[in-house]
């Protein structure tokens, strides 16, 4: 379990980078009216992104959803990677990320010099998937003190679906 | 069999299962063919009218760049207009000027589609725009091509479409 740190490291600061390059470092990526806006990366995405081009049609062609959206994508990033940095709630932050690295898959046919989004996406998806599964916070994280002290927690007990999705 | 391996299984399947699946789809990376549609730019127009204005004629066409890179827009510093006996070429800067009018499509955001002097058409990649010409050409009854033409792409992958003078 000890050999997974650089994994989780790796897994949750490019989320954390991703996020604070947006929402802290520079937040005129957030700002509508800002040349800056990654709005216009959604554009980007458009002419082969299959499936799911009529969401990102309607996102698009709604400036409040499309602002809402990325300005909540940005912020899950920052917690998620934050949380699997320090391990803490890895398990589900691990599924925030495999949810988010799926989600991309929109842009994975862009890279002008190699396969760049579909690599970072591919490796994304099976970095998270691994983390979710093995619960690497419990080893130089802060969930191993939420594991000695509650043990084992599901996102809810009563629920079906939920007490599948551990909490660390 | 084991809890943990039966997870492990059915988890490590729907990893490949993704992986393989979105390689194809994106750059047929698994059986072909071979694709990277971000590479090179591919100008469409997908939308083309023109008619008479006295002595001019008012051009209109929406023009959308499919593929390419995404982090400059694809450009189209000449344009050809032609038919079968007859042909015009429209430099950079006579684009800029006979264009009096940009359309934006509503999803194009903050990057806008637009003329200049030293690019003629600048199409972000996915928006697209409808440019209004007003061509100091007179055009007799018939039907004409438009060509874009795209820095370094051969004559096959430019943008054609035709339209008809009544």
């Amino acid at each position: 379990m000890e050999y997974l740190f650089p994994i989780r490291f790796a897994v949750g600061w490019m989320f954390l980078d991703g996020g604070l390059r947006k929402a802290v470092l520079k937040p005129a990526k957030l700002d509508p009216n800002s040349s800056s806006f990654v709005g216009g990366k959604l554009v980007n995405f458009l002419p082969h992104a299959g499936p799911f081009k009529p969401f990102l049609l309607m996102t698009l062609e709604n400036r409040a959803l499309d602002v809402s959206f990325l300005t909540v994508f940005s912020y899950i990033e920052i917690i998620a990677g934050l949380f699997l940095v320090i391990g803490f709630l890895t398990r589900l932050s691990a599924l925030a990320a495999l949810f988010m690295s799926v989600g991309f898959a929109p842009a994975y046919w862009l890279g002008s010099t190699c396969e760049d989004e579909w690599q970072i996406g591919a490796l994304l998806t099976a970095g998270s998937v691994v983390l979710m599964l093995t619960a690497t916070g419990r080893v130089f994280g802060v969930d191993s003190l939420l594991y000695k002290k509650f043990g084992d927690r599901p996102l809810s007990k009563r629920v079906p679906i939920l007490n599948m999705i551990k909490l660390w | 069999m084991d809890r943990t391996v039966v997870i492990a299984l059915v988890f490590g399947i729907l990893v490949m299962g993704f992986i393989l699946g979105t390689g194809q789809w994106a750059y047929g990376n698994v059986v072909g063919p071979l694709v990277n549609y971000s590479k090179l730019p591919k100008l469409e127009i997908t939308y083309i009218t023109a008619k008479e204005q006295g002595n001019q004629t008012m051009l209109i066409m929406n023009i959308t760049d499919v593929d390419g890179p995404d982090a400059y827009p694809a450009s189209a510093p000449l344009m050809e207009i032609y038919n079968s006996t007859w042909h015009v070429y429209l430099n950079s800067s006579e684009i800029a000027n006979y264009t009096i009018k940009v359309i934006q499509a509503p999803w194009n955001e903050n990057k806008k589609d637009y003329v200049n002097w030293y690019t003629g058409f600048a199409i972000v990649l996915g928006s697209e725009a409808q440019f209004q010409m007003l061509l100091p050409i007179h055009l007799s009854p018939g039907t004409y091509h438009v060509k874009l033409y795209t820095p370094a792409l051969s004559e096959k992958s430019m943008a054609v479409a035709s339209f008809t003078i009544s």
